[in-house]
């Protein structure tokens, strides 16, 4: 985790655990919650999505590119990983 | 509309049309007392008088209806007998009484037997004696009183009536909740396919049944089980976001590396350039040297990299083994460190997974990298097994006719070792000896000691698994064969003059083989023939030389002033067609270069632990163009006649027939 952190371009890195609490984060607090709550929405409907396409199918990763950011979602079973990077040109 | 219609005379359709004056006749009719219709002189024949007699006139009563009745008159004869109590003579009555007279001579004849024993015998005696009377009268049919009918009273009794009570209780209300949730088919799939999950592991648990018994440690076991298996997920993921994060840094690099091909090459003719790419370092080893490099076989992204040291007077005294992948430029996927510095390594081509490195202090070791790096798999034993010096080079023999995996090493010491791995340890012969060609010299006891030749490299011929190639320090190259141990099948004298830091096989020629040495040169040489066909002239020593292994005549070398020189005999056979200066020529050196099997880039190794990547450009890969001829023909068999072409013109004229296979016994 702090590797990823450290790399160039990295804001900030959150661990969600199953219910949508944030574990672990680099980023304020504020910002962390809000982070934890949509994206966890997010990607239960992205699943949900995948899945109802195809049920064997499964989300694996999630990567939301917007102007500022870029935002990294490892969805799991059990906790959500997401990286929020400043992508650099 | 009949009721409008007012009043309408119905007559039959007989009725008789009477005339007007018919209609107005009259008829008189008079009423009498006497009844007209009565005879009144009725007669009969009487026999007896012989005449006829009057009988008297028949009455004016007609009987229409005769009912007989029950009522009696108070006074009446009948009336009077009932009062007085009457016989009731109906047959019923009779038969019933009967019956009670054949009983009571039942008990007749119970009383004889059990007189006088019991009061209750007694009683019976007396309810006898009252039975009695009745027999008589029924004898003398003495008339029985008959109930008035209609005087009786009904008599009926109600019995208490137990009040009804209501009772109610109230229990404490069931929680509820409310649930809220949308079925999706992937929520329907799930489901099915645990209640399938369950039923198979209901019928297993029904075949084990008695066998099975859980435990609390099976419990405590599983929840560690799966709080691994999380981490590994997490671990997993979190890998997979940092090459994500490396992707969006190095996303330039990345596009260039797949699809920028220089375009000035066009009109550059017969010259090519090398694009940098990323550089892999790992923050411990920047100061150790790059030792070796080798491509996984399986996964073309992934490579390993040997940190030792090449001078003999470092300070270091540790090294580390890296596989980097290309994917993550940043960091090494899996590290490995050891206490001496690593020489060597060699991926095994059939089990990629396996990795074997020398060691400087002798030792050598093979590694799984699908496990975490902290133990070897195989380790040399530290006393027995163990090469005299450092270990130069270490190559994957094929397998052993028992199936075991094997390896060759290559050391200083002057041996080439076989090392067999068996179930749990290594297995070791020494192949051969690099004994060299001079006369014994005294040792300090007097013991004359044959010298050695201190081994650099070695390299196995492609075709034939026996034959390999060993360099040494001295310059000199010993061809040899497995199986004679004690004999050089070829030497090259004077092959180079400083050592020899690497001999290769042509990836298509298995005759041609290339090798580099501390002497500046590069010599090519074919098998069978002394004297090299091409000769190269650096002017540095160069640290490493590989053929490319997309074409039969392109090789590309490393020297120590931090360039790299790529050649393609077919292009220029004279000069090379690419020299780039790579590093910087004060501080850095080149050491080893690897090409990458699938797509067309190297990676260099320097004294500074940085692997760089470059990419080739298209002149420093062309392929073969067939001609219409030689459509049929694969990429493979025209490389290789590509390359044949350019010996023919190479090969000193045919009166120099190729000098006998000499020899050499020591």
């Amino acid at each position: 985790m702090k590797r990823i952190q450290s790399h160039k371009g990295v804001v900030g890195t959150i661990v969600v655990n199953a219910e949508g609490i944030p574990i672990k984060s680099t980023l304020d607090n504020t910002t962390t919650v809000q982070y934890a709550g949509l994206i966890s929405q997010l990607s239960d409907k992205a699943r949900s999505v995948v899945r109802d396409l195809d049920p064997t199918n499964d989300l694996t990763f999630l990567r939301i590119r917007s102007k500022k950011h870029e935002i990294m979602v490892a969805p799991d079973k059990e906790f959500i990983l997401i990286v929020v990077q400043n992508p650099v040109d | 509309m009949d009721w409008m219609r007012g009043k309408i005379l119905l007559r039959p359709d007989d009725q008789l049309q009477l005339t007007e004056a018919e209609l107005q006749e009259e008829f008189a009719k008079v009423l009498t007392i006497q009844n007209t219709r009565v005879p009144d002189s009725l007669v009969e024949w009487s026999w007896k008088l012989r005449e006829f007699i009057r009988l008297p006139p028949p009455p004016h009563l007609v009987t229409l209806l005769n009912v007989t009745g029950t009522i009696l008159h108070k006074d009446s004869e009948e009336a009077k007998m009932q009062l007085a109590g009457g016989v009731i003579e109906e047959a019923t009555e009779e038969k019933l009484k009967y019956d009670e007279a054949k009983e009571e001579e039942y008990e007749d004849e119970e009383e004889a037997e059990e007189v006088d024993k019991t009061v209750e015998a007694l009683a019976e005696a007396e309810l006898e004696a009252e039975l009695e009377p009745e027999e008589d009268e029924i004898e003398k049919a003495k008339p029985k009183k008959i109930p008035n009918q209609f005087n009786f009273c009904e008599r009926a009794a109600l019995t208490y009536d137990n009040p009804m009570r209501d009772i109610n209780t109230q229990t404490i209300p069931p929680p509820t909740a409310t649930f809220n949730a949308s079925v999706f088919q992937w929520t329907i799939f799930d489901e099915y396919q645990e209640d399938y999950a369950q039923q198979q592991r209901e019928k297993e648990k029904e075949k084990r049944a008695p066998l099975m018994q859980p435990k609390k440690e099976d419990v405590k076991k599983k929840a560690q089980i799966e709080s691994l298996a999380m981490t590994n997920r997490m671990l997993q993921a979190a890998k997979t976001l940092e090459r994500m994060v490396n992707q969006n840094i190095f996303d330039d690099i990345s596009q260039d590396y797949r699809y920028w091909d220089d375009p000035s090459d066009e009109f550059k003719d017969g010259e090519g350039s090398l694009l940098p790419l990323w550089k892999f370092s790992y923050e411990k080893t920047k100061k150790h040297d790059i030792t070796d490099m080798c491509f996984n076989s399986r996964y073309y992204d992934l490579f390993a990299v040997a940190f030792g040291t090449l001078s003999f007077n470092s300070p270091i005294t540790n090294g580390t083994v890296c596989l980097f992948s290309l994917k993550n430029p940043s960091y090494p996927e899996w590290i490995c460190s050891t206490e001496a510095p690593v020489m060597c390594l060699d991926f095994n081509d059939q089990h990629p997974y396996l990795l074997v490195i020398g060691t400087m202090d002798g030792a050598v070791a093979v590694y799984n990298i699908m496990l975490p790096p902290s133990m070897p798999q195989y380790k040399s034993s530290d006393v027995v097994q163990k090469h005299g010096g450092l270990v130069w080079e270490i190559r994957w023999a094929p397998d052993t006719e028992e199936g075991n995996l094997a390896f060759f090493s290559v050391s200083i010491d002057g041996k080439i070792n076989h090392w067999v791995l068996n179930q749990n340890d290594l297995g070791l012969t020494t192949i051969m000896t690099l004994f060299l060609d001079r006369p014994p010299i005294p040792g300090p006891d007097g013991t004359m000691i044959t010298l050695k030749g201190c081994g650099t490299c070695i390299a196995f011929h492609p075709a034939d698994k026996n034959v390999f190639l060993v360099g040494t320090e001295e310059g000199t190259m010993y061809k040899c064969n497995t199986a004679y141990s004690s004999i050089y099948m070829r030497t090259y004298h004077e092959a180079h003059t400083m050592p020899v830091y690497r001999i290769v096989f042509n990836k298509f020629n298995s005759s041609i083989f290339a090798s580099c040495s501390g002497d500046w040169r590069i010599k090519i040489w074919e098998d069978e023939r002394p004297e090299p066909l091409f000769m190269f002239d650096l002017g540095v020593p160069i640290g490493d030389v590989q053929w490319a292994p997309y074409s039969s005549t392109v090789l590309a070398c490393v020297s120590n002033d931090g360039k790299i020189t790529v050649f393609d005999l077919n292009v220029n056979k004279y000069r090379p067609i690419c020299s780039q200066q790579i590093v910087s020529k004060r501080k850095n050196k080149l050491t080893r270069l690897a090409f990458n099997n699938a797509l067309p880039f190297i990676i260099v190794g320097d004294d500074k632990g940085t692997v760089n990547t470059l990419k080739l450009s298209p002149n420093l890969r062309i392929k073969v163009k067939p001609t219409k001829k030689q459509l049929h023909l694969s990429q493979t068999e025209l490389e290789s006649m590509k390359l044949e072409k350019l010996l023919s013109f190479v090969r000193e004229p045919p009166i120099l027939t190729p000098p006998k296979d000499i020899r050499t016994v020591t």
